[in-house]
This record gives C-alpha cells, structure tokens and sequence, in this order.
C-alpha cells in the first residue's frame, strides 16, 4: 500500500524544486509582460469583436453584443481587396527562394574568388535603414525616375493599382534575396562533406549528389524561410506606410491600422483575430518542431 | 591516336568548365550590382543640386555633374518643428539604450533559463512564449490600456517593450546555450555555482559571439521600428529619426525631383550609423549569424 502511494506521488527532489524556484523566477518578466502586452488584450480584443464599442463617437459606451463587426469584415471589400494583396505579395517569396537557393549553389563553388564581397554586398539590404531603402525605391520608381528611363517605359509604378503590388514585390524581392542566399549558402556549408565524398566513390552524378543529399538536407532551412517568409508578409505594414498612398495595395494590417485610426475598435478586434488565426496556423509546423526538438 | 583524342576531351572539358565557371561569375556579379546600385544611387542623388535633377533628363549617370551639397544644407534648414535629424538620432538612441542595456539582457536569461534550468513545465511554456500574437492585433488594446494610464504621448510605451525584451532573442540564445557543450556547466555545477553564478560567469561569456549578434540586429531593429513609435510617441520633440523621416517624405511632395537630393541626403545619413555597425562586426554577422539561422 505505501509503495503504491509513493508511486502515485512521487516525492519531488530538492534539486527539483530549486530548478522549478530558478526557472520560473528567471522567465517571469517575459511571461508577465506576455500577459499584459499580448494575452489580455487578445481576449480585449476578442470581446470587444461582439460589441458595438466605437471610440469616436460621442457617446463611447457599449450599449449592445452583436455580430456586426464579423458581418462588416467579412462584407467589407476593403478587407478582402487587402486580403487578396495580402496573398498576392506571397508570389515573391518562392521566386526569393529559388533564386536565393540558385546563388547559393554558385556561391558554394569552391574556387569562387570574391567571396567576402559577394557575402557583404548580398548582406547590405538586410542591414539598412528601412526608410532608407523606400526612399531609395521611391526615387527608382517615381514616373520620370529611373526605371522608366531605364527600361524605356512610362508605368506609373506606384500610383498605377496594376503596378502597386507588382513594384512592391519587386523590392521585396530585391530586399530577402541575399539575405535567403546566404543563409542557403550556410546550410549547404553545415552539410557532411564525407556524404558527398561516399557518394563520390559510389561514382554518382552532381545531379544525384544534389537531389538525393543537397535537397533533402536543405528542407529544414526552407521550410523555415517559406513559413517565416508567410508570417511576415501576412504581417507586412511598412511598404505601405512609407511608399504607398492609395488603398489599392493595403495589406490586411495597414487595413485595421486604418480602422484603428478611425476608432472602429470592433472591427478592429475582429479583423484582427481573423489575421491572428492564418498567422498561428502557419507558424503550427515551427511549434511542433521545436517539441520535437525539446 | 588515343593521346590526342584524349587531348581533344580534355579541351572540350576545359572549355565547358571556362563557360559554367564565366557564367557563375557573371550571374553572383549581376546579383551584386543590382543589390548594390539603389545604394549608388541613394549616394549619389545626395549629391546633385536641384538644378541638377531639373534639367537632365537622362537619370541614369551615377557621378553627379555638379557636386553640391546642396541637399544635405536643406535637409539640416529644414523646418525643425517637421524634421530635426539629431534630434530624431537622439530619440532613437533613447530606446537603444534601453535595449543594449536591458532588453538584450532580459532576453539572454531567458534563453538560459529555457536551455539549461530543467524547471518542470519548461516545454509549454516556451510554445506560450513563442506564440507570437502579431503586433496589430494588441495594438488597440495595448493603446486602450497605455492610454488610460495616461501614457499616450510619453516614450515610456516604447521603452517597455524594450526593457522586458524579446523570445525572439531568447529562441536564439535557448539554441545557442543548449548547443554549449554539458560538460563545462556540469562542471561549474560540481564547482558549486548555481544558477545565477552560471548565467553570469558562464553562459554570458560564453554566448558574446551570439550576443554581439543579437545586439546587432536588435538595434537594427529598433532603429527601423515604424508601428508603436509612430502610435505613441505623439509628441514632436519624442519622434524617432525614421517616423521623422516618413513626416519629411510626406511633408515634402516626394513626387518631384528636384526634391530627391534632400530625401537623400535623408536617406544616406540615417544608413550611416548602421553601415558602420554592420563594417565593423560583420566578420561575426556573417560567420555566424547564418550559421546559428539554420539551426533555429
């Protein structure tokens, strides 16, 4: 009977609990600073969502729960045109990857002279002043500017909604690629030599080496790109604050910013959530990974 | 017979080998210029006049005709209730310091508390603590709250998120920590330091390489932050250099070119303080900034 109860409750170490007093002492900080500065203002948010709470008005008070603020979001076509841009910018990142992975491969030819060069040169978008870099873009972009001249066409890059999303991918993708480049290239340098050297023996070719081992070693890496590469642009917001004026090109969260602005705090909570979830959703395969990895 | 057909392969492989190898070169230097010439460019509108962007059409020259300064003794003329460049420099420095001083910090303790203290509940905790809500979402609750406790329009918002730090850091550090060999902490264990004595005398040490990196890019990005400054910090003498820099852009028509030289100038010497920082330690960044990504 008493081996049983000492199963059933085993007796916690004193070097436990020390490590239980340090770790939870030492994490505190961030867990209270999560709860006040993300965890009760989701559940603010998600209540608020039900209500008819506005800001402005001259009268801020609740007076009803309601469903209104789904019901504008989802009938909201500035939602949705910012929804579809949202999605639309996502084109940019597999043409990142690929051509980051590309100039990985060339940058991994072992007699390549220049590579600190190439290293800081593909480094420098990544390390720059982000007002900087759209000052920068806006100049190349203007009408009499020098894209236009340069290729001999009169395209009204960020004033034309056609060309708006197209311009900004543009310097997006101008803007990752080194940066996707050199982290392909460190992944591709953490690879086992001897593999490469067995497969050798065994006489195989340079495209087996590189889909039977570059590739598969390279998947970790890229899922890590194509699902930060996701969360980012779903979250993206500067371009549209330093570059653009018009609405044709928002993003789902310049479009809350923009209700926020206005005051329209439930849908604000509504739209917000919504984002939150596809943001959650795509970080998922991060999370259980690093379970895996604990 | 057989030597000079031998000869002939061994040229024709030379030679695919000269092509594959040029064409390498060709496409990396490519890459390079144009990763390159929006910098070219930003350093040398900087230094054309008005005049200048006026009456040549043609924009695609790199070396001004006319070297002046033109823009930058604009920019520093500029109206100093819309743009103030050191002051701006000076705001932004304000959050720095909070960061280097204890963002980074916090965030390091983090990181060894979650890699090296073996506190029950650990696992779930940090999937809490990696969940990351996007900003946009807390915003309007997070400035509800600010605001009634009378913040709004203070940088004391700004500094908070600072001061507590990031699980961004901390993710990165937890890798490296736990990828610091056992044995040197067993050690110190048998050698009776606990765990505040590990932190300092240990794990800190030992992290510098990471440490220097985090410090680095963390700057950054606080210098290029855009959402919370441009929410809270409502009041002119607060704005940090790149809100001022979006309230300039705005301020002035940035259509026209004859305005591009001060925006410019704008441009070249908010990069400036960040270009010296990534020269000076990219030997670090790059070795093992990449490195340390892939393991994350």
């Amino acid at each position: 009977m008493v081996g049983a109860k000492t199963a059933r409750i085993p007796k916690v170490s004193k070097w436990q609990r020390r490590e239980d007093f340090w770790g939870w002492l030492f994490i505190s900080p961030i867990l209270i600073w999560i709860l006040f500065s993300s965890v009760i203002p989701t559940l603010y948010c998600f209540l608020i969502s039900f209500t008819d709470y506005n800001m402005l008005a001259w009268d801020n008070k609740i007076t009803k729960l309601t469903l209104d603020a789904y019901k504008d979001v989802f009938t909201s076509e500035g939602y949705w045109t910012a929804m579809y841009n949202t999605v639309y910018y996502l084109i940019g990142l597999p043409i990142r990857i690929f051509a980051g992975f590309l100039i990985a491969c060339g940058m991994n030819y072992k007699k390549l002279r220049g590579k600190k060069f190439f290293h800081i040169v593909y480094y420098l978008p990544g390390v720059s002043s982000g007002v900087a870099i759209a000052f920068v873009w806006n100049y190349f972009f203007n009408p009499d500017g020098v894209l236009n001249t340069l290729l001999g066409t009169n395209i009204a890059w960020l004033f034309d909604p056609d060309w708006v999303k197209p311009s900004l991918i543009i310097k997006g993708v101008w803007g990752g690629l080194g940066g996707t480049a050199l982290m392909y290239y460190a992944a591709m340098r953490n690879i086992n030599q001897e593999l490469y050297e067995s497969a050798d023996l065994d006489g195989a070719s340079t495209w087996v080496k590189m889909f039977k081992i570059t590739l598969p070693m390279l998947k970790t890496i890229t899922i890590y790109n194509v699902m930060t590469g996701i969360a980012g642009g779903l979250n993206s917001f500067s371009d549209n604050f330093t570059m653009v004026s018009g609405n044709s090109s928002n993003t789902v969260v310049y479009w809350i910013y923009q209700q926020f602005l206005g005051g329209n705090y439930p849908l604000v909570g509504a739209g917000a959530l919504v984002l939150s979830i596809f943001t959650i959703l795509f970080s998922v395969p991060q999370y259980r990974k690093i379970v895996k990895d604990n | 017979m057989k030597s000079e057909n031998r000869y002939r392969e061994n040229r024709i492989a030379k030679l695919k080998r000269g092509i594959a190898v040029t064409s390498l070169y060709a496409v990396l230097i490519a890459v390079a210029i144009t990763t390159l010439l929006p910098f070219l460019y930003m350093f040398s509108v900087s230094f054309r006049s008005a005049n200048e962007m006026r009456e040549f059409s043609d924009l695609l020259y790199l070396i001004p005709k006319d070297f002046s300064i033109e823009g930058y003794k604009k920019l520093f003329a500029f109206n100093p209730n819309q743009f103030s460049f050191f002051r701006g420099v000076a705001n932004t420095m304000k959050i720095e310091i909070v960061f280097l001083c204890c963002g980074l910090w916090m965030s390091t303790l983090y990181g060894y508390s979650f890699g090296r203290i073996k506190f029950r509940g650990r696992n779930p905790m940090l999937i809490f603590c990696l969940i990351q809500v996007p900003q946009i979402v807390t915003i309007m609750p997070v400035y509800t709250m600010f605001s009634k406790m009378g913040l709004v329009g203070t940088i004391w918002p700004v500094l908070m998120g600072n001061f507590f730090g990031n699980m961004g850091i901390g993710f990165y550090m937890e890798r490296y920590i736990k990828n610091l060999p056992d044995e040197i902490f067993e050690a110190a264990t048998v050698d009776g330091l606990g765990h505040i004595g590990k932190f300092f005398h240990m794990a800190i040490p030992l992290c510098k390489p990471a440490l220097v990196i985090q410090a680095v890019f963390g700057f950054m990005g606080v210098w290029n932050e855009l959402l919370s400054p441009e929410i809270y910090l409502t009041n002119m003498e607060d704005k940090t250099l790149q809100i001022l820099m979006v309230a300039l852009n705005n301020a002035v028509s940035s259509g026209r070119l004859t305005q591009q030289p001060m925006l410019m100038a704008a441009a070249v010497l908010s990069s400036i303080p960040l270009l010296i920082l990534f020269f000076s330690c990219q030997h670090l960044l790059i070795e093992a900034g990449a490195a340390v990504a892939i393991k994350g």
